[in-house]
């Protein structure tokens, strides 16, 4: 590894102006481009929501429904947008903001996941999962819309 | 917070902006790179060798039905360098205000 540090050498201020003005330049072209289009959300929400939701057909589908819905699928998703895109990036971890509002998300997540186990238990009935389900699913494409806009803002 | 530190190897504009477009995600694939800032193959490679020797950038191959995608990632040193040049640029960047204030 070589050691690059220096003193800068005719470098005055309008100069250094410039160079910050190209980097940030630079820095939002990146961004604008690691944007993901609206079916990685909508994926992201509806997968699973479903995969919750299968739960209430009870048999297998109680562990395969939510590895393939939770796992399996947004590990799809995440991998065709990299692939699409050119970029790698976790959009629900990369900043502060994103990283706050991930905490306040996954929080009603396992409120709405447990009530539905809850009641499913209790009244022995398919309604409360996928009630649970398609509320989570509905919750994730807004997390998903609401982490992009934040990410995008923060990021610039 | 990066001390201000002015990074000669950096400072080359397409470097700067190779790695402030690195900067903003955890990696890039060389193709986009090059889309994104414009340049030829060959001049991105050249960029990205320097970068690498100096243990800023980091490149990662991954062969898809014989097609070889390159990944650029922003090594630890490559992100605190970066913040340090940024924030030396900055502080030049500030002395003409500062120059300013004082004459008025």
């Amino acid at each position: 590894m070589e050691s690059s540090a220096s003193q800068p050498e005719n470098l005055d201020p309008a100069a250094a102006r410039e160079a910050l003005a190209s980097a940030a330049n630079a820095r939002v072209r990146a961004v604008s481009r690691a944007a993901a289009p609206w079916w990685y959300h909508v994926g992201m929400g509806v997968f699973p929501g479903l995969g919750i939701a299968s739960i209430s057909l009870r048999g297998d589908f109680v562990t395969i429904g939510p590895i393939v819905g939770a796992i399996v699928a947004p590990a799809i998703l995440t991998w065709a947008l990299k692939r699409s895109t050119g970029i790698s990036l976790n959009r629900y971890y990369a900043t502060p903001g994103v990283r706050r509002l991930g905490g306040l998300y996954t929080t009603a997540f396992l409120l709405l996941f447990v009530a539905g186990l809850v009641v499913d238990i209790a009244v022995r009935t398919y309604w409360p999962l996928v009630l649970s389900g398609t509320l989570i699913g509905v919750l994730m494409i807004t997390w998903g819309f609401h982490a992009e806009r934040i990410l995008h803002k923060e990021l610039r | 917070m990066s001390e201000a530190v002015f990074d000669e190897l950096i400072h080359a504009p397409r470097r700067l902006q190779i790695c402030a477009m690195l900067a903003a995600v955890d990696s890039m694939e060389f193709s986009t790179v090059r889309e994104t800032l414009g340049v030829s193959e060959s001049v991105l490679s050249k960029h990205v060798k320097v970068l690498n020797s100096a243990g800023y950038v980091t490149m990662t191959k991954a062969t898809r039905s014989s097609h070889i995608r390159t990944w650029l990632t922003l090594t630890a040193a490559g992100r605190d360098a970066l913040a340090g040049h940024l924030a030396e640029l900055r502080r030049i960047a500030e002395l003409a205000t500062a120059v300013h204030d004082v004459q008025d």
